[in-house]
């Protein structure tokens, strides 16, 4: 039953993942569509950026189980976007995800792609940074009342 | 100094002091009955007790269902669990920050969030201790946050 449990949690916790980076990926290839002047997206390039979406999913709970730290993983941090590079950058290349894009256009696309993986981090170490203040505000406080 | 005890069905422990005026020897017995119920009983390596002020007490924690203390400058044990320390002294600034220990809030020189829901206490002694994700909540509901 706990064996169940944990695959269960483990299972939860990458569809939230999965999602987010599938609604990013959809999104993006609804934008280029239209900028290409194409209102419709291919049911079967949806389906490989789900499983692509899930494949990175996957790996980023394997990297990052719960209860890690995430910023003080340098390593994996590095490795994670190095494995997000690869998946997303590759499948889009070989599996044709932006049929006529121009080149400039595939740049642009890496470049969001690029500044999306630096600005998750960068959230989450301003998150951190915030609740760290807000905490020894909270500890002064509670030494002078005390 | 005539110390009798006697044996009575009482709600509660009572100690009555009978004396014709309060001379230093009563002033010293009335203190040490009042320190006595603030202040923790430790004793060190020696077997030596002593009477702690918890305000003293920087962090205390369980190795192998031992309880230690830890001040500023020496490790004691005591007969307390730290469940008995962080309810006994609590108002004090005690805190339960994780299944094997409480911290002296007093004692904490800074504090910093550690992602996953855990907190990370700076002691005064340079010492760190992570407050785990169970007991991080009710931190910030001590600090008021």
């Amino acid at each position: 039953m706990e064996k169940f449990n944990r695959f269960y949690l483990w299972g939860v916790n990458t569809k939230y993942r999965m999602g987010l980076y599938f609604a990013a990926a959809a999104s993006f290839k609804g934008l280029v569509n239209v900028l290409l002047g194409s209102w419709t997206v291919e049911t079967l390039i949806l389906l490989e950026m789900l499983l692509a979406c899930f494949g990175f999913a996957c790996l980023e709970t394997a990297l990052f189980p719960a209860g890690k730290n995430l910023l003080s993983e340098g390593k994996r941090v590095a490795l994670w976007a190095v494995l997000a590079n690869i998946i997303f950058i590759g499948c889009a290349w070989g599996l044709n995800w932006f049929p006529g894009i121009p080149l400039w256009g595939a740049l642009l696309l890496v470049l969001f792609l690029e500044s999306s993986l630096g600005g998750m981090w960068y959230a989450l170490y301003l998150k951190e940074k915030w609740d760290t203040a807000a905490l020894n505000q909270g500890l002064r406080r509670f030494q002078s009342e005390h | 100094m005539k110390i009798t005890v006697e044996h009575a069905d009482l709600p509660e422990n009572e100690v009555i002091l009978r004396c014709p005026s309060l001379d230093e020897e009563m002033l010293g017995v009335l203190s040490l009955l009042r320190s006595g119920l603030q202040r923790l009983c430790v004793w060190d390596d020696s077997r030596q007790t002593t009477l702690l002020s918890p305000g003293e007490v920087v962090y205390c924690e369980t190795v192998e269902d031992r309880v230690f203390v830890y001040t500023g400058r020496a490790m004691y044990q005591t007969a307390l669990s730290l469940g008995e320390l962080e309810s006994r002294y609590g108002s004090l600034g005690f805190f339960r920050a994780g299944k094997s220990a409480v911290v002296n809030l007093h004692h904490i020189r800074s504090l910093e969030s550690q992602g996953a829901g855990r907190i990370q206490a700076t002691l005064e002694t340079g010492e760190k201790l992570i407050v785990s994700r169970r007991y991080a909540p009710l931190l910030r509901e001590r600090l008021g946050l």
